[in-house]
């Protein structure tokens, strides 16, 4: 399942939470974006041990900036408290898995 | 639920047609993507002297022999534009603008077109540089950006960005009327180089500095890279084997978007062998 966040739930999502983190940054009517999801919906299913969040960069500006975000999709890999890869533009299932697995 | 084609053909050249007609006479369920005049580049050659079997023949006579072959099996060309191919892993999506099509395989023959880059364009792509103004725009409230345009088509998407950015720089690369309002700064100029520190921070034109926090660059043609995310290519060309499969399973390229010799036969035959892989590829999926 992916949780939808925003600028005020951020910070204490990312906090409570122990298992490896990417991080969707998207928008409503960005095409790439939709197709980014439903490969993060098939690995969400598939990885229990692998947190998804949805950030809506228009609803969520904060998080965006903060992040450094210039283009959606992006997704940043947070484990244990620390970035550890962003990737920019649409990303295969295969391409996502290889990162999952480089930092679980 | 979305019909899903077996094949997608990207592209109406000889490369393009071929791999149609092998997959027509295969009956798979395939669609092809094009226009009218199938390839601009072989309507305009005046003389072709090494297609099998039809001697000095001109580009425009050999278009017309490959529709009467077309009309033949009821292939037709669809002419929407396709902007995007997702590899979904068991499947892939073409999106044209909003509309979204599904096949379990794709063929690209996208053809070549020289792509010049602007000093810059490649080393901030994501970092304010971009290519979908609609798609990145969200990004940019309140903030400066700079569109530089190669349709007019794209006004379109100047007078979206409008809406949510401070202001908006339009740079056309063509002449004549700007379907922009005067929100919006028209500046006929030459971009030279964009340039900044971790990102964007200026476009310089040949007679212009712009402070701006995005360049939009809306082009009319569109890299193998960017039409297909994920894709190997070596210059601007998609790498293939000799079965004409690309890096991504299920994908295919064929014709000049693989690379020189740029001939019409050589493309018409990978874009056979492209099929016949392809079709080979959705037996091994069953």
């Amino acid at each position: 399942m992916i949780t939808h966040i925003d600028d005020d739930t951020f910070k204490k999502a990312i906090m409570n939470e122990r298992n490896l983190i990417l991080v969707d940054f998207s928008a409503r009517w960005c095409g790439p974006c939709k197709m980014m999801k439903i490969v993060l919906e098939q690995i969400s299913d598939e990885y229990e041990n692998v947190k998804i969040f949805s950030v809506d960069v228009e609803e969520s500006p904060m998080i965006s900036d903060y992040f450094n975000v210039q283009s959606i999709p992006t997704i940043v890999v947070i484990s244990k408290g620390k970035i550890v890869d962003e990737v920019v533009g649409f990303s295969s299932k295969n391409y996502i898995e290889d990162i999952i697995k480089d930092n679980l | 639920m979305m019909e899903r084609y077996d094949i997608g053909i990207i592209g109406s050249g000889p490369a393009g047609l071929s791999a149609a007609i092998n997959a027509s006479i295969r009956k798979k369920k395939f669609i092809i993507f094009g226009n009218e005049h199938l390839s601009y580049k072989l309507e305009k050659a005046p003389k072709i002297n090494n297609y099998l079997g039809f001697y000095d023949i001109t580009g425009e006579e050999l278009k017309n022999k490959f529709l009467e072959h077309l009309n033949i099996l009821g292939i037709t060309i669809n002419t929407n534009k396709i902007n995007s191919v997702y590899n979904m892993g068991d499947y892939f999506v073409l999106a044209c603008g909003e509309k979204l099509i599904e096949c379990k395989s794709v063929i690209l023959s996208t053809g070549v077109e020289q792509s010049e880059y602007i000093d810059g364009e490649k080393e901030f792509l994501g970092r304010g540089v971009g290519y979908c103004a609609t798609c990145d725009a969200p990004l940019y409230k309140n903030k400066v950006v700079s569109i530089i345009s190669y349709n007019d088509e794209y006004a379109e998407d100047a007078k979206f960005v409008r809406e949510i950015a401070k202001k908006v720089n339009y740079i056309p690369m063509y002449r004549g009327n700007y379907s922009v309002d005067d929100s919006i700064n028209i500046l006929e100029d030459k971009p030279i180089k964009i340039t900044g520190q971790d990102k964007v921070e200026k476009l310089i034109l040949r007679n212009n500095v712009l402070d701006t926090d995005g360049v939009f660059l809306l082009k009319n043609s569109i890299t193998p890279k960017n039409l297909v995310p994920g894709i190997k290519t070596i210059n601007d060309h998609i790498v293939v084997d000799k079965f004409m499969k690309t890096n991504i399973n299920g994908c295919f390229a064929a014709g000049d978007c693989t690379g020189p010799p740029y001939q019409f036969i050589k493309a018409a035959g990978e874009g056979n062998v492209a099929s016949l892989s392809a079709i080979k590829y959705l037996a091994s999926k069953k």
